[in-house]
C-alpha cells in the first residue's frame, strides 16, 4: 500500500510536523513555498495559542491546517482563526481539509471556543462552498483595506 | 483631563512594549464596564506577546490612552503579507480626540517602512462610525469574506 492510499490519522502539530508542513507548502508553491521556517517557529505548534492539525495518509503529513486561538474586537472576544488549510496534491479531493477542519472544530468544542473564523476571497467560489458545506456563515464583518503603492 | 479639556491633549504614538499590558487591560474594561477572562499572564505569553512588532499605544500626557493590537499575516489568493489590526481601542474619556486616527496613520507608515503590502481590518458592517473613520484614512471595501462558525 503507497502512502497516498494509507489510512487517514488526524493529530495536533507538533514542532516535529515543521519540516513536513514546508515540504507540502514548497510542493504546492512549485518549489517556492510561502511559509517560512521562521513563520512556523511563530506559529510554535503545539504551544498554548496554537490550534493546528495535520493529517497523516500511511503515517505521513499530507495535509494540514495552521489555527491559532486570539482575541478579537472590542470587547475582547476570544475566537479560534483559520490561517491556512493545505493539503499535498497526491493526497486532494480525499476529504482530507473537511477533516482538518472538522478536527479543528471538535477540539473548539471540547475546549470551551465557541467561535471559529476563516476568509475567503469574494471571487473564490469553491473556498466559500467549502466553509460553507461547512456549517460557517457570512459574518457581518467587512473587510477594509489599503493597498501601499509599489 | 485638564489638557484635554483645554483643547489638543499631548498624543505621543509609540510601540507597544511589555509593560503596557496593564493599560491595555485597563481600557479594554473601560469599554466593556466588567473584568474578563484574559488575564496578565495570558497576554504576556499569549497573544499580545506574539503581536508586540506591528502593535502600538497612543500616550496622552505620558498615560496609554489608546492601543492597537495588530499582526503580519498572509491572506488573499496569491497571498500577500499585511499588516492586520486585530483591536483598535481608546479610552472612552479620550474618545472623538483624533487618537484613532493618529494610531493608523502611524501603524500605516510602520507597515510601509516594514514594506508591507497592505493594511487589513474588518469592521462590523452596523459600525458606520468606524467605517467613516477608516473611509477617511483611504482605506476602501475589500474583497474578503468573513466565515464564521458559533459552536
Amino acid at each position: 500500500m503507497s502512502a497516498t492510499e494509507g489510512a487517514l490519522n488526524l493529530r495536533r502539530m507538533t514542532r516535529s510536523d515543521i519540516d513536513a508542513v514546508l515540504d507540502i507548502d514548497r510542493k504546492i508553491g512549485g518549489g517556492r513555498g510561502l511559509i517560512t521556517y521562521r513563520d512556523m517557529v511563530a506559529v510554535d505548534p503545539g504551544g498554548a495559542l496554537d490550534l493546528s492539525f495535520v493529517a497523516e495518509v500511511g503515517g505521513k503529513v499530507a495535509g494540514f491546517i495552521l489555527a491559532r486561538l486570539t482575541y478579537a474586537g472590542v470587547p475582547f472576544v476570544e475566537i479560534a482563526i483559520i490561517q491556512a488549510i493545505v493539503v499535498d496534491p497526491d493526497s486532494q479531493r480525499r476529504g482530507i481539509a473537511s477533516r482538518l477542519v472538522n478536527s479543528l472544530l471538535g477540539y473548539c468544542h471540547a475546549e470551551g471556543i465557541n467561535t471559529i473564523r476563516a476568509v475567503a476571497e469574494e471571487r473564490n467560489a469553491d473556498l466559500k462552498r467549502f466553509f460553507q458545506g461547512l456549517g460557517f456563515r457570512r459574518s457581518e464583518l467587512i473587510n477594509y483595506v489599503k493597498t501601499f503603492e509599489a | 483631563m485638564p489638557s484635554l479639556e483645554r483643547g489638543e491633549p499631548k498624543v505621543r504614538i509609540r510601540p507597544m512594549a511589555d509593560e503596557d499590558v496593564d493599560s491595555v487591560l485597563a481600557i479594554d474594561r473601560k469599554i466593556t464596564g466588567k473584568r474578563r477572562a484574559v488575564t496578565y499572564t495570558e497576554m504576556i505569553t499569549g497573544d499580545l506577546g506574539g503581536v508586540l512588532a506591528l502593535s502600538l499605544v497612543a500616550e496622552v500626557d505620558g498615560e496609554v490612552k489608546g492601543f492597537i493590537l495588530a499582526r503580519r499575516v498572509y491572506v488573499g489568493e496569491p497571498p500577500a503579507e499585511v499588516g492586520l489590526i486585530q483591536i483598535l481601542g481608546v479610552d472612552p474619556g479620550y474618545q472623538r480626540r483624533g487618537i484613532a486616527s493618529k494610531m493608523v496613520s502611524a501603524f500605516l507608515n510602520a507597515c510601509r517602512v516594514k514594506k508591507l503590502n497592505a493594511v487589513r481590518i474588518m469592521i462590523n458592517e452596523r459600525d458606520s462610525q468606524l467605517q467613516g473613520l477608516f473611509e477617511h484614512l483611504g482605506f476602501r471595501r475589500g474583497e474578503l469574506i468573513d466565515y464564521t462558525k458559533s459552536l
